[in-house]
C-alpha cells in the first residue's frame, strides 16, 4: 500500500466536520460534536486504517468562523509592490507570521497552517444554508492555500436544502466538482464517490484512492456478511429453541411461554448489540418495538412433515452405513462371520439414525411431555426486524444521534422452502440452540443449518 | 503439537506464527473462543483488550493473543492438548485398521483357495474394494462433499460421538465441557479454512495405501515361503473373458517392463488359460500388479493431498465476518486519532465596550440573511436592510460614527449558526449606540445557541415580535 494521503476537512462552524470525520472512519466516538459553534478548537488528525495499514490521514479543523473580517486582512496585508500578489499560498504565510494569527484569527490560522500541509481538503457546507457573502469569502481564503478542494454538500436530504444556489456559487469561483453526502443519511452508494471524486482532484494517487474505494466497498459487504451471519445465528436459536411441559403441567403453560418470551427478546436484543457493534455503533443507537408474543405464539408440533421426509434421508444413510461398516468386518475376518457384520452393521444403522432423529421425541411421549417451540411468525418476524437494522445501518451515517426505532413487519424469505427446510432441521435438534445452553452443540451440521439461510 | 502449544504460551502476546502448523494452532484457539463469545457469555476481556488496544501488531495477531489469553485463563489450552493427544491416537488407530485390514484381505484370498490360488481372485480380493472406495472418495469430492466421508471421517465421527455420549457424568460441568467443544472448534477451523476434506482424504488414502503395502508384504511373504500353485481358469468364464480381464493389467506391467509373457503366448497358440503357471514369474507379476493399481494410486493421490493440505495451511486467514469475530474489529483496531495543534487556553473574546454617546433615533438592520423579507409590512419602521457584505458592514459602522443611534436592533436569522465574526461585529457596534438589541428570527435550530452567547456578551435578545418592537418603542417589557 502507498504512503498514506493527508486530507483536511475545513468549512465554516456547525457544518458538520467532525461528523463527517465520523463517518469516513465509521466511528461515533471520534472529536466532539454539538450544535454551539466553535466545538473544534484543535486540529485533530485521525487515521483511515484498511486492515493494518493506515491508507488516509484526516485532520478535522475548526471552524471558520469570521471569513469577512479574514478577508479584509488579507487584503490589508497586500501591497502593491506585493511579489505575492498573485501568489495564494505566499499570502497565506504571511498571515500566518502576522501578529493576528495567534490573537483574533488564531481558529482560522490553524486551519490555514493545516491546509497548506496536507494533500487536498474537503470543504464542508451546510446546503441549509443560504450563500452568504462571508461563505463566499472563506472559499476565497481557502483557495489562496493552492490545494485541491472538494466541496462537499452536508444535510442535502434535508426539505429546506439549497443545493442548486450552492452549486453555482461554487462554479462562480471555479469550483465545478463537488459531492452531495448527508452524513447522517448515506447515499445508496455510501462513501464510493468521495474517493471517486477525490481520485479526479489529485491524478498522481488515482491508484491508491481507487484501492481504497475498493477496499472500502469490500469491508462494507463483510459487515453486511458478519450482520448477516449474526441473524442466522438468531433464528437458529429461536428456532430450535424448545422446552417440555409434561400433560399434568398444562396450568404452567402461560408461565413456561412468558419465561420463553423473556429469553427470545433477550436474545435478539444481544443480536441487535452485535450488529451494532459491527456497523460502528454505539448499543444505544436503534430501539425495537416489545415483541408481541402472547400464549397463541407458541405450539408444539410432533412429528411434522418435513422432519418425515429428512428422516428418510437420514434413515437410509444410517443403513448404508451400517452395513458398509458390517461389510468392512466380514472382509477383516476373512467372511467367516458369513454375512452376518453385514446385515447387523444395516439394521443397527438404521435404528441409530431412527433413534438420533425421533428418540427423544418418542421418550417425551412416553413421559407424557409435550415440546414448545417458537410459532414460524415470530421467527420471519425477528428475521424481519433485524433485516431492517441492517438495512438502517447501511445508510445511516456515524453523526447520526436520534436512535433508530425498529418497527414490526413480517418478513417473506427469497426461498421459502429453504426456510421450511431450516426450520424442521432446527426444531429436530434442540441442542443447536444457545437458548437451551445446558446441552447446547455447536457441530459442524449445525453450521449446515446456519447455511441454509445465506 | 504439543509443543506448539506450549511455544504460544511462552512467547504471547507477542505471537507471532512461524510455521503453518503453528498458525493452524492460534487459529484453532481462536475459534474455540470465539464460539465461546458467539453462543455464550462473553470473556472479561477488557484486561487484555486494553493492552493490545494501541500495540504495532497487525488484527490477526492481536486476535489471536486475546485469545491465548483467554484460552490460558480458562484453562482451554490443557483441553486442546488433551484433543490433539485424541487425534494422534486416531491416526495409529487408522493405522492399526490398516494393517489389520490388508493382512485380513490377503489371508482371506489365500485361505479360501488354497493350494490352487486364481489370479484373478487374489487380485480381485486385494484391488476391487480399495477401487470401489477410490470411486466413492472421487464422487464425495465434487458432490455433496461430507465431513464424514472416507474411512477416516467415519472413525472421526464415531470418535466425536463416543466423546458426546460416554463422557462421565461429572464431564457435564463446564470445565470439562471444553475437552468436548475442543474437537468442534478443530473440526470448525479445518472446515473454514477448506482443510477438513483435505485432512480426511490425506487420511483416508494412507490408509488404504498401507493397506495395500501391507497386503503387498503380506503377499510375498507368503509367496517367498509357501508353495501356492497359481491358474487362470475360473468355473464359468470364457478364456477370452479372462483375457480381457487380465489385458487391463497387462498393458501397464509391459509398459514397466514386467513380463507377462506366458499368458499372451499361450493364447496366440490358442492354448487354454487353464493352464497351470509359472508360480515365480506370476506370482512377481501380481506384486507388480498390486503396486501400479493399488500402491502407486494412493501413494500419489496421498502426496497430492498432503501438499494440498500444507499449501491451504499456509494461506489460512482468519474470517472476520464470523459472529464473535466481527464484533472484535473495533475494539481491538481502534482508528488512532492524536491532537496536532492543541486548541488555545482561550479563544478572543469581545471586550464589551460601553457607548459613550448619546444617540436621537433608532436603527433596524439584518445581519447576513433575512429570512422573512416582508416582515417590515407591518410594522413600518425604518429598516436598513440587510448587511452581509464586508462593505455594508463597514458602510453601516461609518454611518453609525457619523450619526449614533439610541437603539440598534439587529434581526438575526436563528437558521444560521452564531460565529465569532457576527458577535464580533455586534460588539463593533456597541460603542455606536446607547442600547443595541438582537430579534432572534424565526425560531431556527441555533435561536438557543444565539441567546446563550448574546448573554455572554450581555445583549439583550428577543424571540417575540412584540418584545422587539415594544423595547423598540420604549414601551415596558414583560418578562413574564
Amino acid at each position: 500500500m502507498a504512503e498514506a494521503l493527508q486530507v483536511c476537512v475545513v468549512g465554516h462552524t456547525n457544518t458538520g466536520k467532525t461528523s463527517f470525520v465520523r463517518t469516513l472512519l465509521q466511528n461515533t466516538s471520534f472529536g466532539e460534536v454539538s450544535d454551539r459553534p466553535s466545538t473544534t478548537r484543535d486540529v485533530r488528525r485521525a487515521e483511515l486504517k484498511l486492515g493494518d495499514d493506515v491508507v488516509l490521514e484526516i485532520f478535522d479543523t475548526p471552524g471558520l468562523e469570521d471569513g469577512l473580517g479574514l478577508y479584509e486582512y488579507l487584503q490589508s496585508l497586500q501591497t502593491d509592490q506585493d511579489r505575492s500578489r498573485h501568489n495564494g499560498p505566499e499570502q497565506i504565510r504571511t498571515f500566518l507570521q502576522a501578529p493576528a494569527a495567534k490573537d483574533e484569527f488564531e481558529q482560522e490560522a490553524k486551519v490555514l497552517r493545516q491546509l497548506l500541509q496536507v494533500d487536498a481538503a474537503f470543504y464542508l457546507i451546510d446546503c441549509r444554508d443560504p450563500v452568504l457573502p462571508k461563505y463566499q469569502d472563506e472559499l476565497d481564503i481557502l483557495r489562496r492555500c493552492g490545494k485541491p478542494i472538494l466541496p462537499v454538500l452536508n444535510f442535502t436530504a434535508h426539505a429546506d436544502q439549497q443545493s442548486a444556489a450552492w452549486q453555482q456559487a461554487l462554479a462562480q469561483v471555479n469550483l465545478h466538482g463537488w459531492i452531495e453526502f448527508d452524513t447522517v443519511s448515506l447515499p445508496e452508494h455510501g462513501d464510493s464517490e468521495i474517493f471517486q471524486h477525490l481520485a479526479t482532484l489529485l491524478p498522481k494517487h488515482r491508484t491508491h484512492l481507487h484501492t481504497i474505494q475498493q477496499q472500502r466497498q469490500r469491508q462494507a459487504q463483510q459487515r453486511i456478511i458478519a450482520a448477516r451471519r449474526e441473524i442466522s445465528e438468531l433464528l437458529l436459536d429461536v428456532a430450535a429453541y424448545s422446552e417440555r411441559i409434561a400433560s399434568d403441567e398444562l396450568d404452567q403453560l402461560s408461565q413456561i411461554t412468558a419465561a420463553m418470551e423473556q429469553r427470545v427478546v433477550a436474545r435478539e436484543q444481544r443480536s441487535v448489540t452485535a450488529i451494532l457493534q459491527i456497523f460502528g455503533f454505539p448499543a444505544n443507537a436503534a430501539t425495537l418495538q416489545r415483541l408481541a408474543v402472547g400464549q397463541q405464539a407458541w405450539q408444539a408440533p410432533l412429528f411434522a412433515p418435513e422432519t418425515l421426509k429428512e428422516f428418510g434421508i437420514k434413515a437410509s444413510k444410517g443403513i448404508v452405513t451400517g452395513g458398509a461398516a458390517g461389510a468392512g468386518f466380514d472382509l477383516m475376518v476373512g467372511g467367516l462371520s458369513l454375512g452376518a457384520g453385514t446385515v447387523i452393521g444395516a439394521a443397527a444403522g438404521g435404528l441409530w439414525q431412527s433413534w438420533q432423529q425421533y428418540g427423544r421425541r418418542i421418550k417425551h411421549a412416553v413421559q407424557g411431555h409435550s415440546e414448545i417451540h417458537i410459532q414460524p411468525e415470530i421467527i420471519r418476524l425477528l428475521a424481519a426486524r433485524q433485516q431492517q437494522l441492517v438495512q438502517a445501518l447501511m445508510r445511516r451515517g456515524h453523526a447520526a444521534i436520534t436512535p433508530l426505532s425498529l418497527v414490526n413487519e413480517n418478513a417473506e424469505f427469497h426461498e421459502p422452502a429453504r426456510f421450511k427446510l431450516f426450520l424442521a432441521r432446527a426444531r429436530a435438534h434442540p441442542q443447536w440452540s444457545t437458548l437451551n445452553q445446558e446441552k447446547f452443540d455447536d457441530s459442524l451440521e449445525r453450521s449446515q443449518c446456519l447455511r441454509l439461510l445465506d | 503439537m504439543r509443543k506448539g502449544l506450549q511455544r504460544q504460551r511462552d512467547q504471547r502476546p507477542n505471537v507471532v506464527p512461524v510455521s503453518p502448523q503453528d498458525r493452524e494452532q492460534d487459529f484453532w484457539v481462536v475459534e474455540h473462543i470465539r464460539r465461546q463469545d458467539a453462543h455464550e457469555e462473553r470473556f472479561d476481556d477488557r484486561e487484555v483488550v486494553a493492552k493490545l488496544h494501541n500495540s504495532d501488531q497487525s488484527l490477526t495477531q492481536k486476535i489471536v493473543a486475546r485469545a491465548h489469553h483467554l484460552a490460558e485463563s480458562r484453562q482451554v489450552l490443557s483441553a486442546m492438548q488433551s484433543t490433539q493427544g485424541a487425534l494422534s491416537s486416531l491416526r495409529w488407530i487408522i493405522l492399526g485398521l490398516a494393517v489389520l485390514t490388508g493382512f485380513s484381505l490377503v489371508n482371506s484370498a489365500l485361505m479360501f483357495s488354497h493350494p490352487n490360488i486364481n489370479v484373478l481372485g487374489l487380485l480381485a480380493a486385494v484391488l476391487f474394494v480399495n477401487f470401489i472406495m477410490l470411486i466413492l472418495w472421487g464422487i464425495s469430492m465434487v458432490w455433496r462433499p461430507s465431513w464424514q466421508g472416507g474411512i477416516a471421517g467415519r472413525v472421526l465421527a464415531l470418535f466425536s460421538w463416543m466423546q458426546k455420549t460416554f463422557r462421565p457424568e461429572k464431564s457435564k460441568e463446564k470445565s470439562n465441557k471444553q475437552r468436548e467443544s475442543t474437537l468442534q472448534s478443530w473440526l470448525a477451523v479445518q472446515q473454514q479454512a477448506g482443510l477438513l476434506q483435505l485432512w480426511l482424504s490425506r487420511w483416508t488414502h494412507l490408509f488404504w495405501l498401507t493397506t495395500l503395502v501391507v497386503a503387498a508384504i503380506h503377499i510375498s511373504l507368503r509367496f517367498a515361503f509357501e508353495g501356492y500353485q497359481l491358474v487362470w481358469s475360473t468355473t464359468i468364464l470364457s478364456d477370452d473373458s479372462v483375457f480381457v480381464f487380465l489385458a487391463l493389467f497387462t498393458w501397464a506391467t509391459e509398459l514397466f517392463g514386467i513380463a507377462s509373457p506366458t499368458l499372451i503366448e499361450a493364447h496366440q497358440a490358442g492354448q487354454s488359460y487353464s493352464y497351470i503357471l509359472s508360480p515365480r514369474s506370476t506370482g512377481l507379476w501380481i506384486l507388480s500388479v498390486i503396486i501400479l493399481f493399488g500402491v502407486l494410486p494412493r501413494l500419489i493421490l496421498w502426496l497430492v493431498t498432503r501438499k494440498l493440505y500444507q499449501r491451504r495451511q499456509r494461506r489460512m486467514q482468519l474470517d472476520f465476518t464470523q459472529p464473535g469475530l466481527a464484533q472484535l474489529i473495533p475494539r481491538l483496531q481502534p482508528q488512532q486519532s492524536d491532537v496536532v495543534d492543541p486548541e488555545p487556553d482561550a479563544l478572543p473574546t469581545q471586550r464589551r465596550q460601553r457607548s459613550a454617546v448619546i444617540g436621537k433615533d433608532y436603527l433596524v438592520f439584518t445581519l447576513d440573511y433575512e429570512p422573512v423579507p416582508e416582515w417590515n409590512d407591518v410594522f413600518l419602521l425604518e429598516d436598513r436592510g440587510v448587511v452581509a457584505s464586508q462593505a455594508q458592514r463597514e458602510t453601516l459602522l461609518q454611518a453609525l460614527a457619523a450619526k449614533p443611534a439610541r437603539k440598534v436592533l439587529v434581526r438575526i436569522d436563528t437558521q444560521i449558526t452564531p460565529d465569532r465574526g457576527s458577535l464580533r461585529y455586534l460588539a463593533k457596534l456597541q460603542p455606536h449606540c446607547n442600547q443595541l438589541a438582537v430579534w432572534c428570527v424565526g425560531h431556527g435550530k441555533y435561536q438557543t445557541q444565539w441567546q446563550e452567547l448574546l448573554a455572554e456578551q450581555h445583549i439583550s435578545g428577543f424571540t417575540f415580535p412584540d418584545e422587539a418592537i415594544r423595547w423598540l418603542r420604549d414601551e415596558d417589557i414583560d418578562h413574564g
